[in-house]
């Protein structure tokens, strides 16, 4: 069968299979998995196909930006999911609480994950890491070391820009503060934020990039893996060139990170080919995909980090439970409204 | 059945006949009124229990500031919106310019639009690295945004203009109907006894288009109401973004459930208040032959040909040729994705479906209300589903999903509707089926209910009138609607992205993943592919009305 007409023919199963409703108990012929993420296709896609292309074990997959647990509790037994594959840790935990896992034993992924990046019964496991980092612009600022709790220092004021923060990478950021330093010291490194943000948070990081680039503020706060994902696309490195990347540090002199991840539904129907899928995806060739392709940091000890990503200096990765951040998330989104966060520099 | 006053159609018919045909409008409007109404209603209800009671009235000062800025933004989208739609509709029907025969059809093209790409591209066209800042710092000698300053896009008048670009022709649409159909004696009336220029605008033109200046309006009103993306992308701290926050960091879904409640009735209050007068305005009238334009020239045809050239080279031709280049930037480095093409049939079937099932029901909803007049706030209660967001409606629909799983099941038939293009087509028809049902309402109320009256006094039973008189007499609202709605379910997102079957992909949920990455560029394909689709039907539109 021709690649076209296969497309066709799916296209044709898949509106008839919708137009009326579709079979519950299809039982499955060939081996696949379901997956419901909200990773973007296009970083997820190419180590789906790889491990199809290995394994002969097909990988569907739906992505949207939130709900999806709230989709695998309303399916019930009946979901097709067999595994959610999400970013952020409180996604994962609320995976975990709503009831719509089952947790997972594995040597391969105990082995391969360490105790930090995974929940000690195997409810969710990660399989990449990112490090929320300051972006500096080459040129304005000279320091070569800094904390969080320097940005919040009155000599970035009117210099700072970073996106909304009730988006869940500053979220999680700003619930580590509360772990680190307690609400009403995080309160006030929050507040010193926003003192110092030169415009209303808006955009991505990617806009906190060009904003640094094109001189709108100095400094700024992103994800690691956009900087290599700007660097390597032609039209943006002229932007990331701009740009150097500073790891900053609590207290105890690490760096706040969050992880994507996994968890494995109830429901699941294909459990075993899930595992299989977990396994894989934080085996040394799906890591080293997770570095080259997405500029992540691998969660396997010993996986080669991506060599421009390691040009940023080595990740000292904070070591205070993700499961104490997630914890957080709600406290630290009522102190973003509380100092007004949003409503940018001026009151 | 209380006493009433009787009409021709009840002599014809007799008493004895009337219990049989009053059960079939009755049985119709319920049945449909419950399926897309009563049904997420009652999910919407049951997302509100729970979670912290306390919640209910108390707001605090972001989200006070977020109703804030959800005002301005109305306020500005409306304001702008409303002048470009009304403005433009007025100088294509009433006068003749150059390119006005083009343009007449041209400026219905934005609404091809979806807010987000719009803001996507307003923001890479506009921004530091964009051609216009580019071009400007050429020219200035600058080098970077320290030594000049510029018009900030992402900002909350960055917002107004993306959004009244790409919404105003929901305005120019209705009042283009009333200027060149309904209400063209009443200007040519007014222009034999010597009223033109801008008097005949304001006295005239204004108070006749008022009706459908408020319809067009309050689409304009929902469709900002809920958007994420656009206004998120560039800043703008909305109410849906408060929600959003409540439900996804603080896990409180009954709260952001009570809190897009509340907006929902600020809302329907401030729609219910401006609701126009309908009746005075729609005796109907016959036109007498062509319409006679009056003939521009000079400062005043370069006025009219500024005004209406503007809104469809900034809101639809800038954006596109700026995609086109981007697709070919990108096309080069990459090889062509034969996905592309399944995600465009996908966006048509499934836009075919949600507009075809749109009218279906529209029409039925219609013509029982014409005949059970008494059933008439059936109409106004099926557009429930437009007001909620996109989003919280699919949240409310879950537990209506859950239990028409469980009833298949307890029936013993092996179906399931979760995650079912059915699922899917269904959530959107709750969203769209008050447009559907109120263009074809509009159209029919037209029609004088004499023609029904003298229609039963010779014997005509109501499945025939329908299906002879009724049918055919709304088929342009019919028509319209169901456009909307096609043009609408190709650029929906929410909806579309939560509740697809497993790796159903449309144009819309493409594209929206690579913006979500933050490389929209990449997804330019999928981005014309969106306009050629909606932009044909917004072309069609025009033509037939």
């Amino acid at each position: 069968m021709s690649k076209n007409s296969g497309h066709l023919s799916s296209f044709i199963r898949r509106a008839l299979a919708g137009a009326a409703l579709s079979i519950a108990a299809s039982g499955s012929m060939a081996a696949e998995v379901n997956v419901y993420t909200y990773r973007e296709p296009g970083l997820i896609k190419p180590l789906f196909d790889k491990f199809t292309a290995e394994t002969g074990v097909k990988v569907n997959v739906i992505f949207a930006k939130a709900g999806l647990e709230e989709r695998i509790q309303s399916e019930g037994a009946n979901s097709p999911a067999d595994m959610l594959i999400t970013t952020d840790i409180a996604n994962l935990r609320k995976a975990v609480d709503l009831g719509i896992t089952q947790n997972v034993k594995s040597v391969t992924l105990e082995k391969a994950v360490p105790p930090a990046l995974r929940a000690a019964d195997g409810a969710w496991y990660a399989l990449s890491v990112r490090a929320r980092v300051i972006y500096a612009a080459k040129d304005r600022v000279k320091d070569a070391a800094l904390s969080y709790a320097d940005l919040a220092s009155p000599r970035f004021k009117g210099k700072f820009c970073v996106r909304d923060g009730r988006h869940n990478y500053n979220n999680a950021l700003f619930a580590a503060a509360i772990v680190h330093w307690g609400e009403a010291k995080a309160e006030e490194w929050l507040k010193g934020l926003r003192a110092n943000l030169a415009k209303k948070p808006s955009g991505g990081d990617r806009d906190v990039a060009k904003d640094i680039a094109s001189g709108a503020c100095d400094i700024g706060l992103g994800n690691t893996y956009y900087v290599g994902l700007m660097n390597a696309d032609a039209q943006q490195k002229a932007i990331s060139d701009q740009i150097r990347v500073i790891m900053p540090t609590f207290e105890n002199g690490k760096t706040h990170v969050n992880v994507s991840g996994f968890v494995v539904a109830k429901h699941a129907k294909n459990k075993a080919d899930a595992v299989k899928l977990a396994e894989w995806l934080v085996g040394a060739q799906a890591q080293g995909m997770y570095g080259e392709q997405n500029f992540e940091y691998p969660v396997l000890a010993g996986a080669p980090v991506e060599p421009f990503i390691k040009s940023f200096g080595d990740l000292k990765a904070d070591d205070i439970p993700l499961e104490s951040v997630a914890g957080k998330a709600k406290t630290a989104s009522e102190m973003t409204d509380k100092v007004g966060f949003n409503l940018g520099p001026q009151s | 059945m209380t006493p009433r006053t009787t009409t021709p159609a009840d002599q014809a018919g007799g008493a004895s006949r009337r219990p049989r045909l009053r059960l079939f409008p009755w049985i119709t409007a319920l049945a449909i009124v419950g399926l897309v109404s009563l049904l997420p209603a009652l999910g919407f209800l049951g997302l509100m229990q729970g979670g912290s009671g306390a919640d209910w009235l108390r707001f605090t000062d972001t989200q006070l500031a977020a109703m804030r800025e959800t005002g301005l933004l109305l306020a500005g989208v409306i304001l702008l919106a409303g002048s470009m739609g009304l403005v433009s509709a007025w100088l294509v029907s009433v006068y003749e310019f150059p390119l006005r025969r083009w343009l007449e059809t041209a400026l219905v093209l934005p609404l091809a639009f979806p807010t987000y790409l719009a803001a996507f591209v307003a923001v890479d066209l506009l921004d530091f690295y964009g051609p216009v800042q580019s071009l400007w710092r050429w020219m200035i000698g600058a080098k970077t945004l320290r030594d000049y300053s510029f018009f900030e896009t992402r900002s909350l008048a960055g917002a107004v203009v993306v959004m009244a670009l790409v919404l105003f022709p929901y305005v120019y649409i209705s009042c283009r109907l009333v200027f060149s159909h309904g209400g063209r004696n009443v200007i040519d009336a007014a222009r034999l006894l010597g009223a033109k220029g801008w008097r005949l605008f304001l006295v005239i033109g204004v108070p006749l288009a008022w009706p459908a200046l408020a319809a067009g309006l309050a689409l304009v009103v929902l469709e900002v109401i809920n958007d994420i993306g656009a206004t998120q992308h560039m800043g703008v701290s909305s109410f849906s973004v408060a929600i959003s926050d409540l439900w996804l960091n603080r896990g409180d879904l009954p709260g952001a459930a009570r809190l897009s409640g509340m907006l929902i009735l600020i809302v329907a209050a401030a729609l219910f208040l401006a609701r126009p007068k309908m009746r005075a305005h729609h005796a109907p009238t016959r036109n007498i032959g062509q319409p006679r334009r009056i003939r521009l020239g000079g400062i005043g045809a370069g006025f009219a040909l500024v005004a209406t050239a503007m809104p469809v080279l900034v809101g639809f031709v800038v954006p596109t040729a700026f995609l086109i280049s981007r697709a070919g930037q990108y096309a080069a480095a990459q090889k062509f994705d034969p996905d592309f093409l399944a995600a465009a049939r996908s966006s048509l079937v499934f836009a075919l479906t949600v507009a075809g099932v749109v009218m279906l029901l529209g029409a039925l909803l219609t013509i029982a209300i014409r005949i059970a007049p008494r059933l008439s706030p059936a109409a106004r209660i099926a557009a429930i589903g437009y007001a909620i967001p996109g989003t919280v409606l699919v949240l409310a629909l879950f537990p209506v999903f859950r239990m028409a799983d469980a009833l298949l099941a307890h029936l013993g038939l092996p179906l399931i509707l979760s995650g079912t293009f059915a699922a899917m087509s269904f959530a959107l028809v709750v969203r769209f089926v008050g447009i559907g049902a109120g263009q074809a309402g509009l159209a029919l109320r037209r029609l004088p209910m004499t023609i029904d009256w003298v229609a039963r006094v010779h014997g005509m039973k109501d499945w025939r009138l329908a299906l002879h008189v009724h049918l055919p007499a709304m088929m342009p609202g019919l028509m319209l609607g169901g456009t909307l709605v096609f043009i609408d379910t190709v650029k929906e997102l929410p909806a579309t992205l939560l509740l697809r079957p497993l790796n159903f992909e449309t144009l819309a949920t493409r594209a929206y993943a690579q913006a979500s990455a933050g490389t929209f560029e990449h997804a330019a394909l999928e981005s014309l592919g969106i306009l050629a689709l909606s932009g044909a039907a917004a072309l069609m539109l025009t033509r037939r009305t």
